[in-house]
C-alpha cells in the first residue's frame, strides 16, 4: 500500500488494516457502544420513561411489600397457574408481576405482566413505550429489519472491531511506553494520545466486551455446530447448555421450564399431602399474604448462614389459591459470574410455611462457565452498583475511543487537504458522517426521551412514534451536518445536545415524574441516577462546545478543521 | 468502601509505575533517576490491590471490578501527569497509606 512501492513492514501493513477496519464499521460501532453503554442502566431508563411508576414508593419492610403485592395478585389474577413477583430494589420502585393463566399458550406469548404499586398492590397503568429496551435491542440487532440480519451486521462489525483492537496494539507499539502520556492542545498529536489512552487504559474492557459480544452472537453467526449436533433443535441445545434436562426437571434456570416442574410437583403434592381431600372441595386456600413474612425471614437467615447477605429478589407462587401451592424465593444478586447470575433459591410449602426444597445452584461445565463469565461481564446483569458503574464508565471510555478514532481519521488528513487546496469528496463524507453520528446519535437519544414525555399518552402507536422520532432526529442531525461547515456543525449540535439533556431533569417533574427534589427525598435511586446521568451528558457536550468556541478565536483565520499538522511515527 | 480501597491502592501502584519511566521522572523531579524499585513496587502493589477486590466481590466479579479500577486508576495517573505532575510525590504515598489503613480497619 505504499506509494513508493517499497516492501511494507508489519507495522505499516497493520496500520493500514487498523485504519480501514476502524473507519468502515466505525459509525456502526459507535452506535453500538453508545446505546450499549446506556443499556447498563436499562432498568433506570425504563423507570424514567414510565413516570407513572415514580408514584410507587415501597415501604422499608419487604414482608409488607410482598404481602400487599400478593393480595393485589389475588384480585388481579386469581385463577392463574403461577405468579412471579420481582420485588422493588435500588433500580426499581414497583413490584413487577408476571403470571400465566391456566390455558395460556406456551412460551412468552402466554405470559402477562403488570406493574404493581409497592405500597398498595394496585396495578399501575403506564404509557405505551419501548423504553430503554429499544436502545438495548438496537445495540445488537438494529431496527426495522429482520432480527437475524441485524445481528449479522452487528456481528460483522464486532469482528472488525476485534481485528482493529489487535492491529491497533501492534501498530502503536509505543502506546505501552506512552501509557500515561497525554499531550493536550497539540492537534493531531492530542487526538492520537486521546485515542490511545482510551483504547489502552480500558484494553481489558475492550477485549472482554468485543470477545463476549461475539460469544453472545455466536448462535446467530455460527449456528452450524449446534444445528448438526442437535438436529436443528435449538431449544434442546439451549436447555442442555444451561445444564437442564430436556424434560424440564433438573436444576432448571429457564423460567418456563421451572414453572412446569413446579406445577408438576405442586399437583403431586396436592394429591399426597392433602390426604385425598377432594380437590374441588375448595381446599383451604392459603392466606399467602400472611404466610409470606415468615418465609422471607427464613430465607434471609438461611442465606446469611450460607455467608451471603442477599435479600429476596423474586417470589414465584405456583398454583396460587389452590391446595398444594408452593412458594419459591430467589435471592437478589449472585456471587459468581460463572453461573451467569443464577442466584440461590428456596422452595416453600405454602400451607405449612416449611422449606420443601433447596435447589442447588447449577454447576456449569468448564465450557459453559467460561462462556457465562463473559456473558455476565458483558451484560452486567446482577452486577451491584459499583460494578455496574465501572462497566458503564468503561463503556463511556469505549465510546470515546471509537469517537476519537473517527475524528482522528479526518484530522490526520488535514495536511493532505491543505496541500490539495480543496476537500476531496471522501474526506468531506467522513467529516459529515462523523458529526451526524457522534453528536447526532446523542441528539436522537435526547429527542427520544423528550418525545416520551411530550407525545400524548393516548396517541395510537405511541411507542412506534417515539422510535420514529429518534430516527427522524438522527436524520436531521446528518442533514444539518452536511449543510453546515464542519466546525459550525459540531458546535451547534453540541450546544443542542447540552440544552436538550440539561432540561430533561426539569421536564421530568413537569410531565408526571418525580423531580430531583422528591426522588432524592424519597430515596428513589434509579430516578436520581438517571437525572444525574443526563446532567453529566449535558456537561460533557457543553464542555466540548466551550472548547470549540475558545479554539475558534485564535484559529479563526486558519482553515476550518485544520489543526496544526504534526506527522506521527505511525503515518506510513 | 471496598471500591475506594481498591481504587486507592491501584492509583498509587499506577503512579509508582509511571514514575519508573524517564519521561515522568523528568516531569516530577526534573531529572531521571533509578526507578527499578518503583517499577517492581508498583507491579506488586497492583497485584496486592486484587486482594480487597476479591474479598469484596468474590473471585469472578472481583477480577472484573479490579480490571475496571485499574483502567480508572491509570486514567487518573495519566491526567495527573498531564496537568499536575509534581504533587504526585505526596498524593500517591498519602492515598496508598489511607487505602492501606482503611483496608486494615475494614
Amino acid at each position: 500500500m505504499r506509494p513508493d512501492s517499497k516492501p511494507e513492514g508489519i507495522r505499516q501493513s497493520m496500520s493500514w488494516l487498523h485504519t480501514w477496519t476502524g473507519i468502515v464499521p466505525g459509525w456502526l460501532l459507535y452506535a453500538v457502544f453508545f446505546t450499549g453503554t446506556l443499556s447498563y442502566f436499562l432498568d433506570e431508563v425504563n423507570l424514567w420513561m414510565k413516570p407513572e411508576l415514580h408514584a410507587s414508593v415501597p415501604a422499608a419492610d419487604a414482608a409488607r411489600i410482598a404481602a400487599v403485592a400478593l393480595a393485589g395478585m389475588g384480585k388481579l389474577a386469581p385463577d392463574a397457574n403461577s405468579w412471579t413477583l420481582e420485588l422493588p430494589n435500588e433500580r426499581q420502585t414497583t413490584v413487577s408481576a408476571t403470571w400465566r393463566d391456566r390455558n395460556a399458550p406456551a412460551g412468552r406469548a402466554g405470559t402477562k405482566r403488570a406493574e404493581l404499586d409497592a405500597a398498595t398492590g394496585e396495578k399501575i397503568d403506564t404509557r405505551e413505550t419501548r423504553g430503554g429496551s429499544f436502545l438495548y435491542r438496537f445495540h445488537f440487532e438494529l431496527h426495522a429489519m429482520d432480527r437475524t440480519t441485524g445481528r449479522w451486521i452487528v456481528g460483522i462489525a464486532t469482528m472488525f472491531m476485534f481485528v482493529a483492537i489487535i492491529s491497533g496494539v501492534i501498530t502503536h507499539k509505543k502506546i505501552f511506553a506512552e501509557f500515561f502520556t497525554f499531550r493536550p492542545k497539540k492537534g493531531q498529536r492530542s487526538w492520537l494520545d486521546a485515542h490511545n489512552a482510551t483504547a489502552v487504559l480500558a484494553l481489558p474492557f475492550h477485549i472482554m466486551i468485543t470477545f463476549s459480544g461475539l460469544l453472545l452472537l455466536m448462535a446467530t453467526l455460527m449456528p452450524w455446530g449446534a444445528d448438526a449436533a442437535y438436529d436443528g433443535n435449538a431449544q434442546a441445545y439451549n436447555m442442555e447448555r444451561r445444564g437442564m434436562a430436556p424434560g424440564g426437571q433438573g436444576q432448571g434456570q429457564g423460567q418456563g421450564e421451572q414453572r412446569n416442574a413446579g406445577g408438576r410437583e405442586g399437583r403431586e403434592g396436592g394429591r399426597e399431602g392433602r390426604g385425598g381431600r377432594s380437590r374441588d372441595g375448595g381446599g383451604e386456600a392459603v392466606d399467602l399474604a400472611a404466610a409470606i413474612g415468615p418465609m422471607l425471614a427464613q430465607a434471609r437467615t438461611e442465606w446469611k448462614n450460607g455467608g451471603s447477605n442477599h435479600e429476596v429478589g423474586r417470589i414465584t407462587v405456583n398454583r396460587p389459591n389452590k391446595p398444594g401451592a408452593t412458594v419459591e424465593l430467589r435471592a437478589h444478586g449472585s456471587d459468581s459470574l460463572t453461573t451467569r447470575g443464577a442466584s440461590a433459591r428456596l422452595v416453600f410449602d405454602a400451607a405449612t410455611g416449611k422449606i420443601k426444597e433447596r435447589p442447588p445452584l447449577p454447576t456449569p461445565s468448564a465450557a459453559s462457565a467460561f462462556g457465562n463469565v463473559f456473558a455476565s461481564a458483558h451484560m452486567g446483569r446482577f452486577a451491584g452498583p459499583t460494578v455496574r458503574w465501572l462497566l458503564f464508565l468503561s463503556g463511556v471510555v469505549g465510546t470515546a475511543m471509537v469517537a476519537t478514532g473517527l475524528v482522528l481519521w479526518v484530522v490526520k488528513r488535514a495536511p493532505e487537504r491543505r496541500k490539495l487546496g480543496r476537500t476531496p469528496f471522501g474526506h468531506r463524507l467522513v467529516e459529515v458522517t462523523n458529526t451526524g453520528v457522534i453528536t447526532g446519535l446523542a441528539l436522537a437519544t435526547g429527542a427520544y426521551f423528550w418525545l416520551n414525555r411530550l407525545l400524548p399518552v393516548e396517541l395510537a402507536e405511541r411507542a412506534a412514534w417515539e422510535i420514529n422520532g429518534f430516527f427522524l432526529a438522527w436524520l436531521a442531525a446528518l442533514v444539518h451536518a452536511a449543510l453546515r461547515p464542519a466546525r459550525a456543525a459540531w458546535l451547534e449540535q453540541c450546544i443542542a445536545v447540552a440544552v436538550m439533556f440539561v432540561l430533561l431533569p426539569v421536564l421530568n417533574p413537569l410531565t408526571g415524574g418525580h423531580g430531583l427534589d422528591r426522588s432524592i427525598a424519597l430515596g428513589q435511586a434509579g430516578i436520581v441516577g438517571f437525572d444525574f446521568a443526563m446532567l453529566a451528558i449535558a456537561a460533557l457536550f457543553g464542555w466540548i462546545a466551550r472548547h470549540l468556541i475558545r479554539k475558534d478565536r485564535p484559529l479563526a483565520k486558519a482553515a476550518p478543521g485544520a489543526a496544526p499538522a504534526e506527522l506521527t511515527e505511525v503515518t506510513p | 468502601m471496598n471500591a475506594l480501597i481498591v481504587f486507592a491502592l491501584s492509583y498509587a501502584a499506577m503512579a509508582a509505575v509511571s514514575l519508573s519511566m524517564e519521561r515522568h521522572q523528568q516531569q516530577v523531579a526534573g531529572r531521571p533517576f533509578a526507578g527499578m524499585a518503583l517499577r517492581l513496587g508498583g507491579w506488586v502493589l497492583l497485584a496486592v490491590s486484587l486482594a480487597p477486590a476479591i474479598a469484596a466481590w468474590g473471585t469472578s466479579v472481583g477480577i472484573l471490578a479490579w480490571l475496571g479500577f485499574l483502567t480508572f486508576a491509570a486514567l487518573a495517573t495519566g491526567l495527573q501527569m498531564t496537568y499536575a505532575p509534581r504533587p504526585v510525590r505526596w498524593t500517591a504515598p498519602t492515598v496508598a497509606l489511607l487505602g492501606a489503613m482503611a483496608w486494615m480497619l475494614a
